[in-house]
């Protein structure tokens, strides 16, 4: 048994996703932080018949509809842009860049080493941004939002 | 907050009170503010960090709340004049420092019955995340 166990703010235990541009040929990564929770999204549809000879429903998976979900703090760089950067590039665009320009990116997903210290399961694939909704209020005055990759495919793990 | 707090106080229609810059107990640990009524103490800031926001990575928010309790008694039988107005007025110190970024404000009075003594206690406290 190896249990997933993240240890949250330790360098290369902790999970973490990074994103680039696909048509980005300079391999820039951009490494989100700050993330407060991520879901692996993974629904397959199932198509379902009834048959004359069957008491129950028949059923069987046909395609899945895949997409990773997560909030995190905003982080001023890796949202907007480093502006440094090349405007080409996922750490020069930032979050709100690639989903403003619909950017296809390639994403991958550590989930955090196993609690018996081996290196952990990482989840790749491409998608496009969306669902973006930073807020903020009185009560909580730490500007958070929304993030969801619609993943264009099928997920691989490594 | 203390000294803030403090210098707010003096600048109240205090009337007949007057605002120590003593801490409220002496060396034996009994309230001065028995011995001597109507003299407002400001104790010592107290300090709670409690954790406000976590992420999966090294960024962790806290909530650092600092309460500062001020405290003075009056004759029970015979409660001044400007009490209620001066109570008041003290409660207003929860808007002080309006530049310090405080998301959370607030002020409570209690009082209680100590032999012939009305003592009032005013706790204010600022939440401040980091």
């Amino acid at each position: 048994m190896a249990y997933i166990y993240p240890a949250p703010g330790v360098t290369g235990v902790e999970a973490t996703l990074a994103l680039e541009i696909e048509a980005d040929a300079t391999n820039d990564s951009l490494s989100i932080p700050a993330l407060q929770d991520v879901t692996i999204n993974a629904a397959n549809d199932v198509f379902t018949w009834t048959q004359l000879d069957e008491t129950a429903k028949k059923q069987i998976a046909t395609t899945s509809t895949n997409s990773l979900a997560m909030n995190l703090v905003l982080d001023g760089d890796s949202f907007f842009g480093d502006g440094v950067s090349a405007t080409t590039t996922a750490s020069g665009k930032g979050i709100f860049g690639m989903s403003t320009a619909k950017s296809k990116v390639e994403f991958s997903l550590y989930l955090g080493d196993n609690d018996d210290g081996t290196t952990g399961k990482t989840v790749t694939g491409t998608g496009y941004i969306t669902g973006l909704a930073p807020t903020v209020s009185a009560d909580a005055p730490v500007w958070v939002s929304p993030v969801t990759i619609t993943v264009d495919g099928e997920y691989t793990v490594s | 907050m203390r000294s803030e707090i403090i210098t707010y106080m003096r600048g109240l229609a205090l009337g007949t009170f007057n605002v120590s810059d003593e801490v409220p107990r002496n060396e034996s640990a009994e309230p001065l503010y028995m011995k001597n009524p109507k003299t407002i103490y400001a104790d010592i800031a107290q300090f709670e960090d409690t954790p406000f926001l976590a992420t999966l990575g090294s960024l962790s928010i806290h909530a650092k709340t600092t309460t500062v309790n001020v405290y003075f008694s009056v004759d029970a039988k015979n409660v001044p004049n400007n009490y209620d107005s001066l109570v008041s007025s003290m409660l207003d110190a929860r808007d002080l420092n309006t530049t310090e970024g405080f998301n959370d404000r607030s002020a409570e009075v209690s009082t209680s019955i100590e032999a012939d003594m009305l003592v009032t206690q005013v706790s204010l406290s600022y939440t401040k995340l980091r």
